[in-house]
Formats: C-alpha cells, sequence, structure tokens
C-alpha cells in the first residue's frame, strides 16, 4: 500500500466546516472513551486517557496552549476560546466535571480517583447526539481530516472512503451502523484522491 | 507527546500510521494563536482576563468557576468559587476581595467564567456595582463557548 499524508488546505477546510457545526467542548472527551470501548470491546470498566488523546489527535505545535479543538457551540466563537491548555485533568478528571455537565448525561464514572474506570451509558451515540452536537450530525469526512492530519493513511485507493474507513476503524465503529449512521454524516465530495499527496 | 497512541488493525485496507509524520503548526492551519486577538496597547484585553479566569477555575479541583478583575491601576485580581460546609463563596467575591485586600478601590472590568451557563448571583452583582461606582463591564463567559458582555448597569438596573 502507498503511503499518503492529507493536503492542508483540505485539513483547513475541516477545521472551519467543524467550528461551524454545534459540536461540543467536551465531545473529544466521548470520542476518547468510545476509542477505548472499541479497543476493548465493551462499554464498561475503561480507562480514559485523556492526556494521551490530547496529545495524539489535538496538539499543535508553536502555540501557547498545546491543544486545539475545533468545536465550539458559541454561534460567534473566538479564536481564543478554541485553543485548550494543558491541564486537561482541569477538564475532565472525574472530580473536575459536574454533574450538570453535558459529558456525564453520555458517560459515567465507575470507579473515581487516580485510575477512575469509566462507562459509556447505554444508547451513548444517541445520548452524545442530543449532549453534545445539539441534535446534530457530525461531518465525518472533516472530523477524519482533523484527527489525521499530521498522520499516514496508508491505502491503494486514496479518497474519502478511505477516510472514513479509517475514522471508523479506529474509534470501533460500523460503516453503516446505528451507531456511526446515528452521530455522523458522509458525503463531503470535496476530498478526493487530490485532497492526499504521497510520501 | 506520546506518539503511537492506540493504532487499531483495519478491517478495511487503510490504516493510519501508527506515528505522526508531521505536525503542522497554526500558521498551516490558518489558526490565529490567543495572542493575535489581543489589543495592541497596553490596556489588558479581554482576551488576557479570559484566560485569567479560566486558569483560575481550573487551578481549583472542582474546575467550574472563575473569575478574573481589573481595576483601575491595570492589576489584575482572580479567584475562584469555594464551597465549604458552611457556605460558598462565589469566585467574583473572592477575586474582589482580593483586590480589596491588596489597596485598590476601584474595579473596571471583570470576567467570570463557569463551566456551564450559570450567571452571576445577585449578590456577586451588588459587589461588583459598589467597588466600580457602577461603571463596571462584566464579561459572562462558560465553558460552552457562550460569552456576553454587559455593563454592571445592565446586570444590576434598580
Amino acid at each position: 500500500m502507498s503511503r499518503y499524508v492529507l493536503d492542508i488546505s483540505v485539513v483547513r477546510d475541516s477545521i472551519q466546516k467543524l467550528v461551524k457545526k454545534p459540536i461540543h467542548r467536551l465531545f473529544p472527551g466521548y470520542l476518547c472513551l468510545k476509542q477505548q470501548s472499541g479497543l476493548a470491546n465493551r462499554t464498561d470498566g475503561l480507562s480514559f486517557p485523556y492526556n494521551e488523546f490530547f496529545d495524539a489527535y489535538l496538539y499543535v505545535r508553536d502555540a501557547d496552549k498545546p491543544y486545539f479543538v475545533p468545536f465550539t457551540q458559541s454561534e460567534s466563537p473566538t479564536e481564543t476560546a478554541l485553543w485548550f491548555n494543558n491541564n486537561v485533568s482541569g477538564t475532565y478528571a472525574p472530580s473536575s466535571l459536574r454533574s450538570t455537565s453535558p459529558l456525564l448525561q453520555v458517560v459515567e464514572v465507575e470507579e473515581g480517583g487516580y485510575n477512575a474506570k469509566w462507562r459509556l451509558k447505554e444508547e451513548h451515540w444517541k445520548l452524545a447526539r442530543h449532549h453534545l452536537t445539539d441534535d446534530e450530525h457530525i461531518p465525518v469526512e472533516s472530523l477524519a481530516a482533523f484527527l489525521y492530519r499530521d498522520y499516514v493513511i496508508e491505502t491503494d485507493d486514496p479518497g474519502a472512503y478511505e477516510l472514513v474507513s479509517t475514522f471508523v476503524d479506529d474509534f470501533g465503529y460500523e460503516l453503516g451502523g446505528k451507531q456511526f449512521s446515528h452521530l455522523y454524516e458522509t458525503g463531503d465530495s470535496s476530498i478526493t484522491e487530490d485532497s492526499y499527496k504521497k510520501v | 507527546m506520546s506518539d503511537g497512541y492506540q493504532t487499531t488493525v483495519s478491517n478495511t485496507g487503510s490504516q493510519r500510521s501508527a506515528e505522526k509524520v508531521r505536525n503542522l503548526s497554526p500558521e498551516q492551519l490558518d489558526l490565529a494563536l490567543p495572542e493575535d486577538t489581543e489589543s495592541n496597547d497596553d490596556t489588558v484585553s479581554w482576551e488576557e482576563l479570559q484566560e485569567e479566569a479560566v486558569s483560575s477555575a481550573e487551578q481549583h479541583s472542582d474546575g467550574s468557576e472563575g473569575c478574573a478583575v481589573l481595576d483601575s491601576n491595570e492589576d489584575v485580581y482572580t479567584g475562584f468559587t469555594l464551597e465549604t460546609s458552611s457556605r460558598i463563596i462565589h469566585a467574583p467575591e473572592i477575586a474582589i476581595i482580593s483586590a480589596v485586600a491588596d489597596g485598590q478601590t476601584t474595579v473596571d472590568k471583570a470576567v467570570v467564567y463557569t463551566d456551564d451557563s450559570e450567571n452571576l448571583c445577585g449578590s456577586c452583582r451588588q459587589l461588583l456595582y459598589e467597588l466600580s461606582d457602577g461603571n463596571a463591564e462584566v464579561r459572562l463567559s462558560s465553558s460552552l463557548g457562550e460569552t456576553e458582555q454587559y455593563s454592571i448597569e445592565e446586570l444590576l438596573p434598580h
């Protein structure tokens, strides 16, 4: 298979599309736990490695704040509000989350403390759409393009389908499955073979 | 950094690399840095005050509410909400009391940050009004990305 990276213009466009969607700032937390669920093949007893997740997917170099989270439910967000400081635990540690937090309507803490264990609530994908995306679908091509902006995609057939397929595998979804279809939308025709560069 | 964080085995023939092969910069991504939005004069900007309020909230284990006030000498004082068994001391109260304890008497600006959309209580509004001679500008912001700005007179009209 050949190795590709996404063209930077595609990543830029994807960020702008994501920012315009009413995705909650705490959505990365759900995504992290969904990935853990896929890896463990269960919905309970999950670790929540939010620091590693932020490093892997949200880190942007050369900024005073290390992470960029392109999610906001503000209609007129400022750039400042989209950056995230290095104190991730200040947001995601069990002691930092209020019971009214939208994230805690979708997931719950089973055991607190340093090695806290978490659980996805029943039909978490429905809860996630309601509490974390304002009942809207997330454009999955844009989400994947942002998450994988610094990674290589290995494929023989670069395009939108391969990008989505990689996301589906990475986060434990089934393409066209109920969880995926309820929360995400596909069909961004702007991502084609020309959106990739061979490395 | 933790490159190589959790890769899954692909079922579809495509797969992302375990490690990053580049780190795109804010400039490459066309992202404005936080400091790019700040004013160029010596006045403490709303963005700086906002960062102080968020930072103050995050320094506390609850992490839910923070406040930063700017006095007439351009000094910034911060506070977070403190819950004790007897009472809850709100973040603006602590920030303003810190300013007063430091000899300051006039608040020009205040940012109150919460992790939800909770508003400023009446007592804190009154405190801000009295310590600003009715002239403070107050920005209410939340982790939801909501930001609204008012004069203290709008928040305490009677």
